[in-house]
């Protein structure tokens, strides 16, 4: 392809990856799913050669994936028909950091974990902390608007983004900051998905560690009792660092790989993470543990590296519960908190209709929502299968007020969901909106935003409010 | 990861190996982060993730030129990767099967160099006509003699170590007669196979284990307690010989003995009492090699024996990754290992050592050549003669 | 009133100027939309910290339902009594930006629609609730705010600071002129 000559010929060799051969590793990201071969990836050095790259994109109309570790879990990276895969991941500089203005200005590359480790010696870190946090790029927590276990607190990357410097599809550099006059184009650009912009550069927000963290984890009988406890206690008036719930699958397999001491025989797990000054922590701490006297197990971490197994075992959670089948599907949808319990039952339902284990595994302080379907790709009819239960609990969150996407991303993956969550109008906004960045549709088009035609085909427009599926629910 | 071999393949005991492992990959990504060559280049295809791909494509299509060759080459078999794979992939066996692929392809010049190395390293004759060159540090005290009370084990004396650096299979010797074992060696002629087989010569490699297995199992049988590696890259070796056997091969029972029966020095040591041994004043740093804390899964291991002896241990940043020796890869990638041995220096010396030790002879080798501190096996500060010596 | 008849208000507008207590805004035209009739507690549970209100809400109504359970606003305003929250999100701060879930909009067509949501994740779609934050009621009519709210204990300090402009550039305001075309084709919101 000409595209891919002129590539060679004006930038590096080996940044330069073309041919069948070479491409197919970059077939696909985190979401393994879908798959499609780029006519070449550029593993960019500097900006120039990203204005290299949109400038001959644009001359050959070929459209544009920026790309940064490939770990995102809705396909936001997967390559398009005829495409350039863009990787951000060479640049990987931690350009700054101003420990008294808490700040670090970082290159998109640079890894969310890096950033904390960074800066460790200034006794801070950077919050959002996405479970894939050791290898997830930055760029592209602020293209997907992560979040993680700590952002019921803390907030999603749009929360502790300062500024960012994009470059146009016209390879004009632009800087966006949060305290910008007027509308909040920086909170835009937050979970754009790669189709309004270029992340170059970002300037974060750093928090300081707090003086005590204090996990508690707390095994239930019951997942009710367990489901409710996550309500009682935003209502006793906590908000902790962290608030996670895994059921009993989620738990063995978690514990297989880690061995954290997870309580095998409970039905359902809680991590809750306190931290604050001393004294807050210790109130927090008593009122919790009254909290927890309907649990069955309860361990108070009693140094960091219990504290770390624990987590590691929640981080871990999603591949662990790959050992137990040849493939998962990894939902995200969010509800408002106070109907965990029902949709948890709800979900238990679909998955017995569906005959495909389903596996909780979730942000439970945020209602963030992360059923594993389990299924086998090379069964016939499984694929269909994990997919049509998914559209189900999918519609089950939006049904309740919650929403088709927590932190994932709608990608290429949600599309369809996406139908059901807006209507034409709304979506009509939104492809206008990518009119406004990119008139000439080349950056990641055809993600994140479904056309109106998908929607009329699948006939599953938006439920509009009068309609009200599974009336059992109570509402507000 | 969904996976579609050829049905030709599918059915052999090879492909069913690889379709296994490849399945238990979910493409999570999550070991970019720890593979050191993905950090050096940042492209993917010098990650754990894109040379599962890679092997992927070859085994569905066959498709493998000699770019493929050469990421695949890239690779450390640090295992740095699965240490850190939630999923469990068994990427070394992966690796291992995708070698054996590329072999055939390899350009004609590549398959002389690899030969004549494996020659070289293995034929003892050869190895100590270099000596007066090569050899690294001497034997520096006399042999402990005591009469034995407790059990007989066999020492893997490595096929260049007895040249290179033998005061670490000395010393080794001498703590443990001085804890009461009966110590016997290998010979130096028989080495534990691992030459071979990174350097995909398995056929040749097989002949070695399989005679090492017979005559160990022999020693077992008549009574031997364990079998004792200096050198975790041979350690890994050995622990690793059931997966290179069919389950239904008579060697595979023998192999997985053998395996139970081996340990790492410091895996034997942490069960004894050492309150015999010295100890001296020395901020050392240690490095762990990846043999010892991602191939034998034993992390911490010996920073934790060497704390409780009383050393003062300097944090490393980074240590999980490897100091790019990686048994043949320094001479086969030298540019990449020698970056790789420059930020592991870099990461050793930060807190000022007087000492730095490890648990491979390769490591200790390799990072000796890009520092002025001296570098030991951390056998050789519990040589007891010497410490008998000074009193 | 209710939403249906501000509907009508922009669709049979010619050039409209949205106000709330008129106590931000210097009206300079016959044409006004009143959005402070628009107003009262839409939905409120505690124990999501989340809050939906009608735009012509008094900040001090919000802060005083709050109180009773103990919580508060994670933003500062002024002039409590007769700021109305579509008015506060008009003028728009860092901090209420970042409080916004989702609002319930009329954009210059008279279309009704529905960004963000109701829940603290919410990364469906981009994130007009927090774009419009701002937008000096100059691109949108904005109905109902959902926000964020905070236990008592965990009460930001307040402040408000003006607003700045680190860096101008032609890219940026083009980009602003074009969203102005995307919510308000015809120019009808002044």
């Amino acid at each position: 392809m000409q595209i891919t000559q002129d590539l060679l010929q004006a930038l590096p060799k080996h940044i330069v990856i073309h041919g069948d051969e070479m491409t197919r590793p970059f077939e696909c990201d985190g979401l393994s799913m879908y798959r499609q071969k780029p006519l070449a990836v550029v593993l960019a050095e500097n900006i120039d050669q990203i204005k290299t790259v949109i400038e001959l994109c644009k001359i050959h109309n070929t459209p544009i994936v920026t790309r940064g570790a490939g770990t995102g879990l809705a396909g936001g990276a997967l390559p398009l028909e005829n495409s350039v895969v863009l990787g951000l991941s060479k640049l990987n500089k931690i350009k700054a950091v101003d420990p008294e203005a808490r700040t670090a200005v970082v290159e998109p590359g640079v890894r969310n974990i890096a950033i904390s480790e960074a800066v460790a010696q200034h006794n801070l870190y950077y919050a959002p902390d996405p479970s894939s946090q050791i290898a997830c790029t930055i760029g592209g927590n602020v293209a997907e608007n992560s979040g993680g276990v700590h952002c019921l607190k803390y907030g999603l990357t749009v929360h502790n983004v300062i500024s960012i410097n994009m470059l146009t599809i016209d390879g004009e550099e632009v800087t966006l900051h949060r305290d910008d006059d007027g509308i909040g184009l920086l909170a835009l650009m937050n979970g754009s998905e790669g189709l309004l912009g270029i992340i170059t550069e970002v300037t974060v927000k750093l928090t300081p560690k707090p003086e005590r963290v204090q996990l508690v984890m707390a095994g239930f009988d019951d997942v009710r009792v367990c489901a409710d406890t996550v309500s009682n206690i935003i209502k006793a008036g906590i908000i902790p660092a962290g608030l996670e719930m895994m059921d009993q699958f989620a738990i063995g397999a978690a514990e297989d790989f880690t061995h954290a001491g997870y309580p095998r025989d409970a039905k359902a797990l809680l991590l809750c993470e306190l931290d604050g000054d001393e004294q807050s922590v210790e109130q927090e701490l008593t009122k919790l543990l009254a909290l927890f006297s309907t649990a069955s197990t309860v361990k108070v971490a009693t140094t960091e590296q219990e504290r770390l197994t624990l987590w590691q075992g929640r981080k871990s959670a999603f591949p662990s519960v790959g050992r137990l089948s040849p493939d998962y599907y990894c939902m995200d949808g969010t509800i408002p908190r106070h109907y965990l319990a029902d949709v948890l039952e709800k979900i238990t339902h679909f998955s017995a209709h569906y005959k495909l284990r389903v596996a909780n595994v979730f942000h439970a302080g945020d209602g963030n929502l992360h059923p594993l379907i389990l299924y086998d790709a090379s069964v016939d009819g499984d694929i269909e299968k994990a997919e049509a239960l998914g559209t189900e609990i999918l519609k089950l969150c939006v049904d309740v007020g919650g929403s088709i996407t927590g932190e994932h991303g709608v990608g290429i993956e949600k599309l369809n969901a996406m139908c059901h969550q807006f209507t034409a109008d709304e979506l009509d906004v939104f492809h206008q909106i990518k009119d406004a960045f990119d008139y000439s549709g080349l950056l990641n088009p055809g993600k994140a935003i479904p056309t109106l035609h998908r929607c009329a085909e699948l006939g599953s427009m938006h439920v509009h409010n009068n309609e009200l599926p599974h009336p059992e629910l109570e509402r507000f | 990861m969904q996976t579609k071999l050829p049905k030709a393949l599918a059915n052999t005991a090879h492909g069913k190996k690889a379709a296994d492992i490849l399945s238990s990959c979910v493409h999570c990504g999550f070991c970019l982060a720890t593979c050191p060559t993905y950090q050096l280049t940042g492209n993917e295809l010098d990650s754990p993730r894109g040379r599962i791909y890679l092997i992927k494509s070859a085994l569905e299509d066959n498709q493998f030129s000699p770019s493929s060759i050469k990421h695949l080459d890239r690779c450390l078999t640090c295992r740095s990767c699965e240490t850190t794979c939630p999923s469990g992939v068994k990427y070394s066996e992966l690796v291992g099967i995708g070698r054996e692929l590329i072999e055939n392809k390899r350009p004609i010049w590549q398959k002389v160099a690899r030969y004549g190395l494996r020659q070289f390293l293995s034929k003892p004759a050869l190895v100590n006509l270099t000596k007066p060159f090569t050899q690294h540090s001497a034997i520096q005290s006399p042999v402990i003699e005591r009469l034995a009370t407790k059990g007989r084990v066999l020492l893997l004396t490595g096929c260049v170590q007895p040249t290179l650096t033998p005061n670490t299979n000395h010393t080794t010797k001498n703590v443990l007669t001085t804890l009461g074992y009966q110590v016997e060696q290998t010979s130096q002629q028989s080495c534990c196979g691992a030459l071979d087989h990174h350097t995909s010569a398995s056929t040749t490699a097989l002949i070695k284990i399989k005679d090492n297995l017979d005559k160990w199992l022999a020693l077992i049988e008549s009574g031997l307690e364990m079998i004792i590696s200096t050198a975790s890259g041979c350690g890994v070796m050995v622990k690793d010989y059931p997966t290179l056997f069919e389950t239904d091969d008579a060697y595979y029972q023998k192999a997985i003995t053998i395996s139970k029966h081996t340990k790492d020095i410091a895996e034997f040591l942490v069960e004894q009492d050492l309150s015999s041994l010295p100890k001296k004043k020395v901020k050392i740093a240690y490095h762990a090699p990846c043999t010892l804390q991602h191939g034998q899964k034993l992390p911490n291991l010996v920073e934790g024996l060497l704390t409780k002896l009383g050393y003062e241990l300097t944090p490393i940043t980074d240590s999980h990754l490897c100091c790019g020796s990686a048994g043949t890869y320094s001479i086969f990638e030298p540019s990449t290992s020698k970056q790789l041995r420059d930020n592991k220096v870099e990461n050793l010396t930060q807190s000022q050592p007087e000492l730095i030790v490890t648990s491979n002879i390769g490591c200790q080798l390799h990072i000796s050549k890009g520092t002025g501190i001296p570098v030991k096996h951390w056998i050789e500060l519990l040589d007891c003669s010497a410490a008998l010596m000074e009193v | 009133m209710n939403i249906e008849q501000i509907q009508q208000q922009v669709l049979q507008a010619k050039p409209l100027q949205i106000i709330g207590n008129n106590s931000q805004l210097n009206t300079h035209f016959a044409n006004t939309l009143n959005m402070s009739v628009y107003s009262g507690i839409v939905g409120y549970q505690s124990e999501e910290l989340v809050m939906t209100v009608k735009a012509g809400t008094t900040i001090a109504y919000i802060e005083n339902i709050l109180a009773q359970s103990d919580q508060v606003l994670p933003f500062a305003v002024e002039n409590k009594q007769s700021t109305t929250i579509g008015g506060a999100y008009a003028i728009g701060s860092p901090e209420l930006r970042d409080a916004v879930l989702g609002v319930k909009v009329i954009d210059g067509k008279g279309r009704i629609l529905n960004f963000g949501g109701k829940v603290m994740k919410n990364v469906a779609g981009y994130d007009v609730s927090r774009l419009l934050v701002g937008s000096k009621g100059q691109l949108v009519a904005v109905c109902e705010i959902s926000f964020r709210v905070l236990p008592k204990a965990y009460a930001i300090p307040s402040s408000t600071r003006a607003s700045i402009e680190p860096s101008q550039s032609e890219a940026k305001q083009q980009i602003k002129q074009n969203l102005k075309n995307v919510f308000d084709p015809n120019g009808i919101f002044i």
